[in-house]
């Protein structure tokens, strides 16, 4: 293949159908490779991809390009790979450039396989590029790259940046757009966390489905809103909303352990007994606490534990559980 | 061919009654290894006759200290069932999906007669269906009609087919000396046509039981697990009517009542796979053995309403216990509670020598079965 001296206007650099490096975050082109260049000029030439119409798609050299642009170069030395070059093989050639970059991230690989699809590389050929990517070469992990790379932007970047593992990616790729995009909506007044993303859509999901609303519905409720829209720190409105969703998503518990604590309550035990038992109510089991300080509080505590409201409390408690 | 799309024998199984059964009607093509299946659905099209490689006789999985098991004995002779309900725990447990059949019965004979002769005291009640459906492939492969066959021997034993199929014509004529108890997994239609995919239907369970009660089996039921749906009560309470429409209490040999419970891995598994189910979605807690269950209140609501049901149409006779539930569950709803597992399986045994004479071979004696 010849090697052939392009002008630089000539060269689709930004706009190249293979600039995968903004997808899979290595847009920053300032060249680690200045020095050598300018010591010795451009000793490896670009490769180019002539299309159909002539066009000519930057492919290998972004690099290269971008100092030569910089300098303020006329013209540069290029390989130009034929219209007919199976997209394939382009693709394996964006790969080894961007690699590095890709292997350290899963959002990455998710958004090269994208580009790789966009540039209308077959299924069967992705599969095959899936293991040089280190995943499992299997129709299955394609579709869920798929179902991934489908995720709105805002949360494809928010993955990338917290370093979501496959796992979590595929997890949270199963989640409706419309939820996703309803608690990232939030991301202003809400702390959140990977795996406070993960919590809240999963809990907001369950309660959609148990109760049959969809999420538009959830996004007016008065609670929700007032919360949101309330005062206190990105913190405490989290905290609160995930007592909230806990509350709705569990209503019985909710009202045994309130039925539970005013029971407890009621006694008006002295502070040295603290009564407790599994909230979940799984464990049947009463704890009964006694700390006392001295001979006498003790047995203050004996003789109020041994009064028939203490009794018939203790009953009705286990009657609970 | 029923539900399975291609049925294939091992080389050392082509000469297996199995094998040249279903090569009289059917395709078989054979192979050298039985092939590996990742796909939890793709496993379920294909089936394999396969010989016996290592132990199968073991204890249920389920098993654990800190909630009351019966002690059933499994046999790991089926693995995977074409049948695809959203609760199946297989989903998210089988690394080779393709559904197998062990052919070599002289072979599980002989092990099940070697481990049972370890302990002659005591009364086994068997079942082959941890890891799949005992009848599902009974039109293709009539491999429950072989074990019952191979089964009829074994004094000390009690053999459980259990089922969500009507598949029984195979098993009317045979010569099962009173030894076997077909069992169905029930549930109101509404869970089983929303829930228990490609199953035989309510009303055709019970017409096979009605068959199988004629054909002299005992009969079992297991409402495992139940499932929260509207009208569940109603549901529910219409189920025990109709089985005992037409399953006399005396034929019953035991029923079970056990609630929806799943490890949190599966509950991603069962919504990935039955996006239309909302059965993930009820209050739930992760109880001790580290599986998502209804909370407690509930599933005293469930227990007490179905065993209420099974008492007044079924009266006090027919044995009928938890699965998986600690003893204070046991005392809300029965009343009572074993002091162990050991315990339950006394009660179970002395339950069927009571009831089915000459059936357990020896009078099971409390302080073996629970020595402690």
């Amino acid at each position: 293949m010849n090697i052939k001296q392009i002008p630089l206007q000539q060269i689709h650099r930004q706009q190249s159908l293979f600039r995968f490096r903004r997808s899979v975050g290595l847009d920053n082109e300032q060249t680690t490779l200045s020095d050598s260049l300018q010591r010795m000029g451009m000793l490896m030439p670009v490769l180019l991809y002539a299309d159909r119409d002539g066009a000519l798609h930057l492919v290998d050299g972004f690099q290269r390009l971008a100092y030569a642009a910089g300098q303020g170069w006329a013209e540069v030395p290029c390989r130009v790979l034929a219209a007919e070059t199976s997209m394939l093989a382009l693709v394996e050639i964006v790969l080894q450039e961007v690699l590095v970059q890709v292997e350290d991230n899963f959002i990455a690989k998710v958004r090269f396989i994208d580009e790789a699809l966009v540039l209308g590389v077959t299924d069967e050929a992705l599969q095959a590029l899936l293991s040089k990517l280190s995943l499992e070469s299997h129709p299955k992990v394609l579709r869920r790259l798929r179902a991934v790379a489908e995720l709105p932007d805002e949360v494809l970047d928010f993955c990338a940046e917290k370093r979501f593992s496959m796992k979590q990616c595929f997890h949270i790729s199963r989640h409706p757009a419309g939820l996703l995009k309803l608690v990232f909506s939030w991301r202003d007044q809400l702390f959140l966390t990977a795996s406070l993303v993960m919590e809240l859509c999963e809990d907001i999901k369950d309660y959609l489905r148990a109760e049959q609303v969809d999420t538009d519905t959830f996004a007016r409720d008065g609670e929700v809103i007032a919360l949101l829209q309330g005062h206190g720190s990105p913190q405490q409105k989290t905290k609160a909303l995930r007592q909230l969703l806990r509350t709705r998503r569990n209503p019985v518990l909710t009202r045994v352990n309130s039925e539970m604590s005013d029971i407890s309550n009621r006694l008006n035990l002295p502070t040295a007994v603290r009564i407790s038992w599994d909230p979940t109510l799984e464990q049947c089991a009463i704890k009964c606490m006694v700390s006392v300080s001295s001979h006498q509080e003790w047995l203050d505590v004996v003789r109020r534990l041994h009064e028939s409201d203490t009794y018939d409390a203790v009953q009705k408690l286990f009657e609970k559980i | 061919m029923t539900l399975i799309k291609n049925i294939v024998v091992e080389a050392g199984q082509l000469n297996s009654p199995m094998a040249r059964q279903v090569g009289a009607e059917k395709t078989v093509s054979a192979v050298e290894q039985a092939p590996r299946t990742k796909d939890y659905r793709d496993g379920k099209k294909i089936a394999v006759i396969t010989g016996k490689k290592g132990d199968v006789f073991g204890s249920c999985a389920s098993m654990s200290q800190e909630y009351i098991c019966c002690n059933v004995k499994v046999l790991s002779s089926v693995s995977n069932c074409p049948f695809d309900c959203s609760y199946c725990f297989l989903q998210n447990y089988l690394t080779n999906t393709t559904t197998m059949m062990i052919a070599d019965m002289d072979a599980i004979v002989a092990e099940v007669e070697e481990k049972t002769a370890a302990e002659p005291w005591r009364f086994f009640r068997i079942g082959n269906w941890e890891l799949g459906d005992s009848l599902a492939l009974e039109p293709d492969i009539a491999s429950a009609a072989q074990l019952i066959k191979a089964f009829r021997p074994l004094k000390q034993c009690v053999l459980e087919l259990k089922t969500k199929s009507d598949y029984v014509d195979n098993l009317l004529d045979l010569d099962h000396d009173g030894r076997v108890v077909i069992a169905w997994s029930m549930n109101p239609q509404a869970v089983i046509g929303a829930e228990e995919l490609k199953t035989a239907s309510l009303e055709r369970r019970l017409k096979a039981m009605e068959r199988v009660v004629a054909a002299g089996y005992m009969v079992a039921v297991h409402f495992d697990p139940m499932i929260l749906h509207e009208g569940w009560q109603k549901g529910y309470q219409e189920v025990a009517q109709s089985i005992y429409e037409v399953v006399p209490p005396q034929r019953m040999a035991w029923l079970s009542i056990g609630s929806l419970r799943f490890n949190p891995e599966m509950k991603k598994a069962m919504e990935s796979n039955f996006p239309r189910s909302r059965i993930t979605s009820e209050e739930m807690v992760l109880g001790g053995d580290g599986k998502m269950r209804y909370v407690k209140p509930v599933r005293t609501e469930m227990y007490r309403l179905l065993y209420e049901a099974l008492r007044r149409y079924g009266g006090d006779d027919p044995l009928i216990y938890l699965c998986m539930e600690r003893r204070d569950m046991w005392e809300k709803v029965f009343g009572y509670s074993p002091c162990s597992i050991g315990h339950l399986d006394y009660i179970m045994s002395e339950s069927l020598q009571r009831r089915f004479p000459g059936l357990v071979h020896e009078q099971p004696q409390r302080e073996l079965y629970d020595p402690h």
